[in-house]
C-alpha cells in the first residue's frame, strides 16, 4: 500500500516521521486508509503518540501507540510499543482499554541517524529501523487471521524486537532482543515477548521460539511462530533457479501432540534464507520488491526475513 | 654465598607485580619500572570521529518466489458464510444469517444479487446493490424462508461481482409433509379429472364451445383402514396440516427399488417411470410406512426409468421400498374418521391436487373425415343406455292448443358408456384420448357399437352401392347429417365410410350409396357388424377413473351427438 524509506535524525524524529507517515501518507489518504493520531504528546524526553488504524474499508477500529523515551547514563533510546481495543483520553500510555501490560515488545533505537523503512495501510505497520549495524523492527496492527472477521474480529499484533527484561541498550544480546518474526525470552513460557496477539478470546498471547540467555536454545512454546520454530531452518536455501523463497510467517498454536490453531499470517513479512543473503537486498517477488532484513545483530541463515515494500 | 643481579620482568604490559618474594639466594633486585621506555610515557592521542552513518552496505537485487500459504485460499476471494443453506423441512418461517465477507484486500462491488426458484425466501439486510465491499469488509444478510412457497426448495442467489466474479449460495429445504397413508385398496381409489367448458348452443342446436380451464383439475379419493401407530400419526397430520399442502404419493403408480440406495444418492432406478405420473419437477415418495418416507423432487427422468434427483437423498432406502410419483395435494372438505375400536379407524380422504401439469393429449386412430375415431369396445357388463332427445320447445299458454318447435330438427342422442380398461397401456392410451377430448370440447367420432344394419348382399371391390336389409333409413333418415357415417366391421378389416343417399329397393332391402367405393370385395358372411358413427362430444367435464388395481380401471362416461 504506502511504504517510505529515509533517514531519520534519531529516535525522536523517527517518531515524528512515523506519525507524518500513517496520518499524512498520500497513498494511505487516497485509499482512505491513513490512520487518525489520538493523541500526541512531545516532552522533551518523551513522545507519545496513540493511533488508530481504519482497516481496509474504513470500518475497523485498530488502536495502537508508540511511546519513546531515553536514559543517556545507560544509553538507551526506546520506543515501547502497545495495543488496546480502544482510546481513553483519560488514560496514560500504559493503562488504554485492555492494553499490553508488563513488559512491552519494544524497539532499541539510538540517539543518531537512523535509516528507516516504513510499510502500511489501514489495517497494520512495519517499521525496520538501522541502528548501527543492526535491524530494530516493529509490526503494529491486524495480522491476516484465518478466520473471517466475525470469528476473528481484532487479530491486533503487537510485536517488536526487545522485550526489556536483560536491560535495553541496543547492543545486548539474547533471546530478549529479537524481533517479532521469531521472538524469545530468557524463560520458557515467559508471559510476555516481543511478539503479543490478541487471541480470539481477547486475551494477549505470547509467542515465544528460544530461551536461554547463553544459547538461545529452540524450544516447542505453547505458541510459536512459524517457520522460525522450524529446527532446520538453518540449512534452507535459495531455490535451484537462485530464487529467494518467501514463505508466509504463521501464529501457531500447540494443544496437544498433533493439534495445532494457526491465528493467521503476518501481513506483508515473510521468512527467508539468509545463504548469500545480507540485510538491505531487495527480493523481486512479482514485480515487487521485498527488503531483506536481519534479526537484529544475528547473520545466520535463518535469521533474515524480508519486507515487502508495498 | 655469591649474590646475582636479577630482573623481575613486569607480568603484563603495565604495571609491575606487586608482590613477590625473593630468593633467598638472591641477594638483591632492580625492579624495572614503566614506562621502560620513552616512547611509553607519550600520551594517547584522541580520535575524532568521522560520521559515515548511515554506513551504506552493497545491495544486491535477488529474484523471489513467495510460498503460496492457507491465507491464499482463504483470502482474495469471496466468502459466503455459510455457502449452503439446508433449511430441511419449512413448517414454519425460518429466519437465518448470511455473512458476505469480501476477502479481497481490495474493494469489490456486488452488482447483482440474482434469485432463482426463489419463492417465498428473502434476503435483507443491507443495501440494495450496486454495494461496493471494502477490502476485507463483511456483512451480515438476514435470510428469510416463508413457509409458503414451492414445496422444494432448490434456490440460488447469485452474488455477481464486478470484473465477472461471481459467488453462490444455495438454499435447499422442502415444505411438504408427506400424507403416507395408504389406500384401502378393496374400496378401491377414484380418480377425478375435472375440465371445464362453456358451451354456447344456439338456436338449432349448433354449440360454440370454449374450454376455459387450461390444466384439468385433478382429486384422489381413498378409503383407508389403520390401526394402532398409522391412526395417532393421521390426526396428528390432521390436527397440524390440515389446511396445507401435502406431499401425496399416487398410490396408483407405485413400484419397488429393485435395489438399495445409499443416503446422499442422486438416482433412483424405477423401470416404469417413463409410464407413470412422474415428471421432472415432480416428486416421488419413497414409501416404507406410514411414518418412514421420504419426498425428493425429480430432476430429469431418461427412457430407462432412471430418476436423477435435484437434492442427494438424505437416507438410505432398502431393496423393496415402495417409490411412488408425488403429487402436491390439499385435503378437501371434512374428514370423518370412523374409530372402530380404540386403536383401529377408518376413513375416507379427497385430496386435489395443486401441482397441476398439462397431461399429454394423444388422439386415438384413425382419423376418418377430420375427427378422430375412438374405436375402442365398452365394457357391455353394464347396459349401455341411450336416451333421445329433442330440442324442443313447447309453447303452452295454458289456454289453448300447444305449439311445438322442433328447433334443431335432429335428435340429440346420448350414451352412457363404461369402459374396463384392463391394463396399463390401456389406460395410458385412454388418458391421453380423455386429455383430447378436453371435457366438452373437442369432438370425435364414436361408433355406436351396436347393430345398426345387416348387410344383405356382397359388396365388390369398387362397388359404392351397399345393400342392406329394409329399416326404412331411406324413407326417414335418408343420409341425415347426424346419421350417415358408417364403419362396417368386417372379416378383411374395419371401413368407414359415408352414406350419400338411400334408396328402398323392396319391402326387404334398401341400397344405400357410398361416398367412397370400397376397395375390396366384402361378402355377406364376412360382414361382422354395421354400425353408425357418431360425431359426438363428451356431456361432462368431469371424468372419474376408478381404479380397482394399479392397473385396471372402470370409467363410465356419458357422450351426446353433436350436430355436424
Amino acid at each position: 500500500m504506502a511504504f517510505e524509506i529515509g533517514v531519520a535524525v534519531n529516535y525522536r524524529d523517527l517518531l515524528e516521521r512515523l506519525r507524518t507517515f500513517l496520518t499524512k501518507h498520500p497513498a494511505l489518504i487516497a485509499a482512505n486508509q491513513q490512520w487518525t493520531q489520538l493523541r500526541w504528546v512531545s516532552d522533551a524526553t518523551t513522545q507519545e503518540l496513540l493511533l488508530r488504524a481504519p482497516g481496509l474499508a474504513g470500518a475497523d477500529d485498530i488502536y495502537c501507540g508508540v511511546r519513546s523515551y531515553e536514559n543517556p547514563t545507560s544509553g538507551y533510546y526506546m520506543w515501547d510499543l502497545n495495543g488496546s481495543i480502544g482510546f481513553s483520553s483519560a488514560d496514560t500510555f500504559y493503562a488504554q482499554p485492555s492494553c499490553l501490560t508488563g513488559w512491552l515488545p519494544m524497539m532499541s533505537l539510538w540517539n543518531e541517524a537512523t535509516p528507516y523503512w516504513f510499510v502500511a495501510n489501514g489495517r497494520r505497520v512495519v517499521v525496520v529501523a538501522k541502528v548501527s549495524t543492526l535491524y530494530q523492527a516493529a509490526y503494529l496492527g491486524f495480522i491476516l487471521p484465518y478466520a473471517t472477521p466475525g470469528q476473528y474480529p481484532y487479530p491486533l499484533l503487537i510485536g517488536g524486537s526487545m522485550t526489556g527484561q536483560r536491560g535495553r541498550r541496543y547492543s545486548i544480546t539474547g533471546p530478549n532482543h529479537r524481533h517479532f518474526v521469531d521472538p524469545g525470552e530468557d524463560v520458557q513460557n515467559a508471559s510476555s515477548t516481543a511478539t503479543m496477539l490478541r487471541g480470539p478470546a481477547g486475551a494477549w498471547l505470547p509467542f515465544q521460539n528460544t530461551y536461554s540467555p547463553t544459547t538461545e536454545s529452540r524450544y516447542d512454546s505453547a505458541r510459536q511462530v512459524w517457520p522460525g520454530s522450524y529446527a532446520y531452518l538453518s540449512v534452507f536455501r535459495e531455490a535451484l533457479d537462485g530464487t529467494y523463497v518467501l514463505m508466509p510467517i504463521v501464529l501457531s498454536q500447540g494443544n496437544s501432540a498433533g493439534d495445532h490453531d494457526l491465528f493467521g499470517e503476518l501481513d506483508g513479512v515473510y521468512q527467508v534464507s539468509g545463504f548469500n543473503n545480507a540485510a538491505g537486498n531487495l527480493i523481486q517477488v512479482n514485480g515487487v520488491d521485498h527488503l531483506v532484513v536481519q534479526n537484529v545483530f544475528r547473520t545466520s541463515v535463518r535469521d533474515y526475513w524480508a519486507l515487502r515494500l508495498a | 654465598m655469591a649474590a646475582f643481579a636479577g630482573i623481575v620482568a613486569p607480568g603484563s604490559a603495565v604495571g609491575e607485580p606487586v608482590h613477590y618474594e625473593r630468593a633467598r639466594g638472591i641477594s638483591g633486585y632492580r625492579p624495572v619500572r614503566y614506562p621502560f621506555a620513552a616512547a611509553d610515557s607519550v600520551s594517547p592521542l584522541a580520535g575524532t570521529r568521522g560520521d559515515a552513518r548511515p554506513i551504506s552496505e552493497p545491495q544486491r537485487r535477488l529474484a523471489g518466489a513467495r510460498v503460496p500459504s492457507f491465507a491464499d485460499d482463504w483470502y482474495h476471494r469471496i466468502h459466503l458464510l455459510p455457502p449452503r443453506i439446508d433449511l430441511g423441512n419449512v413448517i414454519s418461517p425460518i429466519e437465518r444469517r448470511l455473512e458476505v465477507w469480501n476477502a479481497h484486500l481490495q474493494e469489490q462491488t456486488v452488482l447483482a444479487i440474482e434469485a432463482t426458484g426463489a419463492d417465498g425466501l428473502a434476503l435483507s439486510g443491507p443495501p440494495a446493490p450496486p454495494l461496493a465491499f471494502g477490502g476485507l469488509q463483511s456483512r451480515t444478510y438476514s435470510f428469510s424462508a416463508s413457509h409458503r412457497g414451492a414445496p422444494v426448495i432448490n434456490a440460488q442467489f447469485a452474488f455477481r461481482f464486478a470484473g465477472g466474479g461471481e459467488m453462490r449460495l444455495t438454499v435447499t429445504g422442502r415444505r411438504v409433509v408427506v400424507f403416507g397413508i395408504r389406500p384401502d385398496w378393496s374400496d378401491g381409489l377414484t380418480e377425478r379429472l375435472e375440465w371445464l367448458s362453456d358451451v354456447l348452443e344456439a338456436h338449432d342446436g349448433s354449440e360454440q364451445r370454449i374450454r376455459l380451464r387450461q390444466l384439468p383439475r385433478r382429486s384422489f379419493e381413498y378409503s383407508w383402514l389403520l390401526d394402532g401407530q398409522d391412526v395417532r400419526l393421521l390426526e396428528h397430520l390432521l390436527f397440524a396440516w390440515g389446511t396445507r399442502i401435502y406431499c401425496l404419493p399416487v398410490w396408483t403408480d407405485g413400484s419397488q427399488l429393485l435395489q438399495d440406495v445409499a443416503a446422499g444418492g442422486r438416482a433412483l432406478v424405477v423401470p416404469n417411470a417413463p409410464h407413470v405420473d412422474y415428471h421432472p419437477g415432480g416428486m416421488a415418495v419413497l414409501w416404507r410406512s406410514a411414518v418412514e418416507n421420504e419426498a425428493v423432487e425429480i430432476a430429469s427422468i431418461d427412457g430407462g426409468g432412471v430418476l436423477t434427483l435435484t437434492l442427494a437423498l438424505g437416507r438410505s432406502w432398502p431393496a423393496g421400498t415402495r417409490v411412488l410419483p408425488a403429487r402436491l395435494a390439499r385435503l378437501e372438505g371434512t374428514t370423518t374418521v370412523r374409530r372402530v375400536t380404540d386403536t383401529i379407524a377408518s376413513g375416507r380422504s379427497r385430496f386435489t391436487v395443486e401441482d397441476l401439469i398439462a397431461s399429454a393429449a394423444a388422439d386415438a386412430r384413425p382419423t376418418y373425415r377430420g375427427y378422430a375415431v375412438f374405436d375402442y369396445r365398452p365394457d357391455w357388463s353394464e347396459e349401455i343406455d341411450v336416451s333421445w332427445q329433442r330440442k324442443l320447445a313447447v309453447i303452452d299458454q295454458g289456454t289453448g292448443p300447444r305449439g311445438f318447435d322442433d328447433e334443431s330438427g335432429a335428435p340429440q342422442v346420448g350414451r352412457r358408456l363404461t369402459w374396463l380398461l384392463p391394463n396399463r397401456p390401456h389406460i395410458t392410451a385412454f388418458r391421453q384420448w380423455l386429455a383430447a377430448r378436453a371435457g366438452r370440447v373437442h369432438p370425435c367420432w364414436l361408433p355406436t357399437f351396436t347393430s345398426d344394419l345387416q348387410v344383405s348382399r356382397v359388396v365388390v371391390s369398387g362397388g359404392s352401392g351397399l345393400v342392406v336389409r329394409n329399416t326404412g333409413y331411406s324413407r326417414f333418415v335418408a343420409a341425415h347429417p347426424q346419421r350417415r357415417d358408417l364403419v362396417l366391421r368386417t372379416t378383411a378389416g374395419t371401413l368407414f365410410r359415408r352414406v350419400t343417399g338411400a334408396q328402398e329397393l323392396s319391402v326387404e332391402e334398401e341400397l344405400l350409396s357410398l361416398e367412397e367405393p370400397l376397395d375390396v370385395t366384402v361378402t355377406v358372411d364376412q360382414v361382422l357388424q354395421v354400425s353408425w358413427l357418431e360425431l359426438v362430444r363428451l356431456d361432462q367435464d368431469a371424468v372419474e377413473l376408478f381404479w380397482e388395481t394399479d392397473s385396471v380401471v372402470r370409467v363410465q362416461i356419458s357422450t351426446r351427438t353433436l350436430p355436424s
